[in-house]
């Protein structure tokens, strides 16, 4: 487990949102990490806690956050929380980029794609040709016909796959070691998602980059990821290897997604399963585990205090007390 | 305390909203409680002017010729020897009987051509709106400057000019919300079961158009004020002996190497009541309107 | 673009012709007797048709309004009633002191506005934010002519810091500045408020779009993300604002310039009024509802030009 294998590791991360009704516990002791050359997939629903986590990675939170003590976010050895604001500067899109979940906005309309390309490059004292011509090439790798002349059109000008595309290659311009993706493709239709998919493959194995793909969509992760996280409210409740995951999931609260996910369900239903109960008041936590509330397998310890993280096998774990006990 | 339980002992569990909350919310922000005691003062000095003002207003004195202030005279005298203050609060009365009689008469006239033109046949509506349009091209003090000079300059002219010149901002909000409840569903079933037209629309229309409608007229009339009192700053507004704060200001403007004080009289009230407007414009905007607040 | 220009320039036209239509109307309706008021009650009836024939205020309505459009068209405003000196002439000695004023008082109001309002929109809740809040509410009340009586009355009379009247001497451009400094002051000093609260309020609108975040998470440095890639689109309704403020302006280059005496369309205007000076008045009105109408054409345009999406769509 040293700093070389894992490009991220985040170590009792501990959020909150200071708010007018209270403290809002966004996230609580979340340990992950992002091995080197993999892609870590985290699925949750909304409000899990995927964006404060990537915001902190990347220190974008509100400033109504309030990272608590004793949180660490180690990329390549060092606590991206101790970074001045030139460190963070330096991290940003040059060590760690992003890609957004919506293009149509991701993009700013009054600026021309290659301003906005080249200007990532600010760091670098290069001249301009070349700046373009390396924006160009990113996005001729990407699949944009006609790279070097649609560097001066603006994104109204391009369709919502092709500004994703564009977005990955600006994500990718300064070579990062890790790439964050946060649902890069719910804002697209089911043949754009796979096209970008592929592309994200390809492009894993061109960079040799690392990568975090957020996505609510399991099969999405299922076919990218190396890993998967799955989050709720605020936690991790089970990760591990990616089909020792998905076939032996043990936390009921990943049952259920499983069970939910339209793609994998077999027989003919007249309603799509939900999972009943909604996620927990942040503000206010339950006294055992977080999930207790919603889940149909609650036996005693579950209200008395949270569960640890008990190990399923070597890469695999879930915090459920029903491992724990055998059950 | 005791109230409260004896309310809930009634039987009836309380829990609307207090007739006058929206008042609470003004006064709890600090500017619009500024503004609001600042707008009262206002009022009060110009409806008390005949109470409050130590000389008759016409009154020369020609002994004291632009004296400075002093006990006897507040804020000193003219160039006539008048008492300023005894002007100052005259005048008062007219810069709000113009921002009253003028913001009143474009509020109904805009209220009924906005509905006209949101109402009305296609034609109309394109009509009035280019008439509006029209309007709005010109400066407003060369628009003003124009009929004064056919018309010659009175009171009467000033709220001529006023009104013609800000019956389009009234109309446009009119029209807009008339066009959006014409075809909302609640109408349509209320004049299917055979409410006449004109009584629905106003019926629905005005509750809606109370909000909007008062903070633009709370916005103009600080605008309305100006205008009377810069034609008058110009010789052009109220004709002398009238008090009004532009021909105090204009007097002064005059005697400015004799004396400050003619122009630093004329001009705080002039301060005080587009400021008081103002801030009472913008908290009334703030708690009528959260959409528009825009987190100021 | 050059389609989208012409439109945008026939339709200014239109506006203008219309809004000439409307104050010949108006006019018209309003009882009054320009000739009795401009020559006195001891005036003969054949002074007073004199006078009106001289005004063109004698013909029917329909006649005087072609008459006075066809003379707008070959450049003919009609001569001054006193001098008979053609009104196009004089205008066209008044207008540029009434422009170099008016871009004095919007150039300077746009450098400390603007700024002012990035500051306070990335400074949010600041106490400078707090502050530029309150008192860019009160430069917008206190009316424009207020602040030049003041400003002349502390700067002029009493420090003798710049001079109170005149334009300056003709061809010493640093005496002309300086006798530009007060009333630009007069005329700005509202504007600044305006542009702060009103570029606050549409930047915090953009920074909080997505694509600021994603600057961000590029690492962009912050000045260049707030001047450049917020600001650019922040300042979109900005613009809008100014050009259909320049109407505001112009009203307040008329107080300016009487104040300090200066030459100018507003003051020719204002000294007409007073002598009833109709042609005079009727070209200044024309002249100044034209400039009007082209500094909202040129808003639209710049604002075109700087937002590809209208472009394009044009």
């Amino acid at each position: 487990m040293s700093g070389n294998e894992h490009v991220l590791d985040v170590r009792d991360l501990s959020v909150s949102f200071r708010t007018a009704r209270g403290k809002v516990r966004a996230l609580r002791h979340v340990d992950i990490n992002v091995p080197r050359n993999k892609i870590v997939g985290i699925v949750g629903e909304s409000g899990c806690g995927k964006s404060t986590l990537i915001n902190t990675v990347l220190r974008l939170l509100a400033p109504n956050a309030v990272i608590e003590d004793g949180s660490e976010v180690i990329f390549q050895g060092d606590d991206v929380l101790k970074m001045s604001n030139s460190q963070l500067t330096d991290l940003r899109g040059q060590r760690i980029s992003m890609v957004f979940q919506d293009p149509m906005t991701a993009l700013n309309p009054v600026i021309s794609i290659g301003t906005q390309m080249t200007d990532i490059l600010y760091r670098q004292k290069i001249p301009m040709a070349q700046k373009r011509k390396r924006a160009a090439d990113m996005l001729a790798q990407v699949g944009i016909p006609d790279a070097v002349r649609r560097l001066d059109d603006h994104p109204h000008q391009f369709s919502g796959g092709m500004r994703q595309r564009i977005c990955i290659a600006m994500a990718l311009m300064m070579n990062p070691s890790l790439l964050i993706a946060d649902e890069p493709t719910t804002a697209l239709d089911v043949t754009l998602e796979a096209q970008i998919i592929h592309l994200m493959k390809e492009l894993r194995e061109e960079f040799e980059c690392s990568m975090l793909f957020v996505s609510h969509n399991l099969g999405l992760i299922a076919e990218l990821c190396d890993e998967v996280i799955v989050m709720y409210a605020g936690e991790v409740v089970e990760q591990g290897e990616v089909h020792d995951l998905f076939h032996r999931a043990q936390h009921p609260y990943t049952r259920m997604l499983l069970e939910c996910d339209p793609a994998r369900i077999e027989e003919t239903r007249q309603e799509l399963p939900t999972i009943s109960g909604s996620v927990p008041d942040l503000i206010d936590l339950p006294k055992g585990c977080i999930f207790s509330p919603r889940c149909p397998h609650r036996y005693e310890p579950c209200n008395e205090s949270p569960p640890d993280h008990y190990a399923v096998s070597d890469q695999h774990s879930a915090r459920c007390f029903l491992v724990r006990d055998g059950r | 305390m005791t109230a409260a339980i004896e309310t809930t002992e009634a039987g009836a569990p309380i829990k609307r909203e207090p007739r006058f909350s929206w008042l609470w919310q003004l006064l709890r922000d600090p500017l619009g409680c500024f503004g609001l005691i600042l707008v009262l003062l206002i009022v009060l000095a110009a409806a008390g002017a005949d109470i409050l003002s130590p000389y008759d207003y016409k009154a020369l004195d020609i002994k004291a010729r632009l004296a400075p202030p002093s006990f006897e005279h507040l804020l000193g005298t003219d160039n006539l020897g008048r008492d300023t203050f005894s002007r100052i609060l005259h005048g008062g009365r007219i810069a709000l009987y113009v921002a009253l009689v003028s913001v009143g008469g474009s509020l109904v006239l805009g209220l009924i051509l906005g509905m006209l033109a949101g109402y009305g046949p296609r034609w109309l509506d394109n009509l009035l709106m280019l008439l509006f349009d029209a309007v709005r091209a010109f400066p407003v003090i060369m628009f003003a400057l124009a009929v004064i000079t056919v018309v010659g300059p009175s009171l009467e002219t000033i709220i001529f000019v006023v009104i013609v010149t800000s019956v389009p901002g009234y109309a446009r909000i009119t029209r807009a919300a008339t066009l959006s409840l014409k075809n909302t569903e609640f109408i349509l079933a209320e004049r299917s079961l055979g409410a006449g037209t004109v009584r629905v629309m106003v019926s629905h229309l005005l509750p809606n158009l109370i909000a909007p409608l008062l903070i633009l007229a709370s916005m103009d009339i600080p605008v309305v004020i100006t205008i009377e009192a810069g034609l008058s700053f110009l010789g052009l507004g109220v004709k002398p002996p009238t008090p009004s704060w532009g021909s105090i200001l204009n007097d002064g403007y005059s005697f400015i190497r004799n004396t400050p004080w003619l122009v630093i009289a004329g001009g705080i009230p002039l301060i005080i009541t587009t400021l008081g407007f103002t801030f009472l414009g913008e908290a009334m905007r703030d708690v009528f309107d959260p959409k528009m607040k825009k987190d100021r | 673009m050059l389609l989208y220009t012409f439109r945008r320039l026939g339709l200014a036209v239109l506006i203008v012709c219309l809004a000439m239509l409307l104050l010949l109307a108006a006019i018209h309706m309003v009882p009054g007797d320009p000739a009795g008021i401009a020559l006195g009650p001891r005036a003969t009836p054949e002074m007073r048709e004199a006078f009106k024939a001289k005004m063109g205020l004698d013909q029917p309505f329909v006649v005087q309004y072609v008459n006075f459009l066809t003379n707008v068209v070959t450049g003919d405003l009609g001569v001054d009633v006193w001098s008979n000196r053609p009104v196009s002439t004089m205008i066209g000695e008044q207008l540029p002191h009434t422009i170099a004023l008016a871009i004095a008082g919007l150039g300077w109001s746009i450098m400390i506005g603007i700024p002012l309002g990035c500051f306070s929109a990335v400074h949010r809740n600041s106490w400078i934010d707090k502050l530029t809040g309150v008192l860019s509410v009160g430069c917008i009340a206190i009316p424009s002519f207020i602040v030049g009586l003041y400003a002349l009355l502390l700067f002029a009379v009493n420090l003798r810091w710049f001079p109170a009247i005149g334009a300056g001497e003709n061809g010493d451009l640093g005496d002309q500045a300086m006798h530009l400094v007060l009333p630009g002051l007069a005329v700005g000093l509202g504007w600044v408020g305006y542009l702060a609260r009103f570029v606050r309020t549409s930047m915090l609108e953009v920074l909080g779009e997505n694509h600021i975040r994603m600057a961000r998470a590029y690492g962009l440095p912050r000045r260049r993300i707030t001047y450049v890639y917020a600001l650019k689109l922040a300042i979109l309704p900005t613009i809008a604002l100014l050009g259909v403020g320049v109407g505001g302006l112009i009203s307040g280059a008329v107080f300016a310039e009487i104040i300090f005496a200066r030459p100018g369309v507003g003051k020719m205007v204002v000294d007409a009024v007073n002598t009833r000076n109709y042609p005079i008045v009727m070209g200044g009105v024309l002249v100044t509802t034209m400039l009007f109408a082209l500094s909202t054409l040129l808003s639209d345009l710049l604002a075109a030009w700087i937002d590809p999406r209208v472009r394009q769509g044009l």
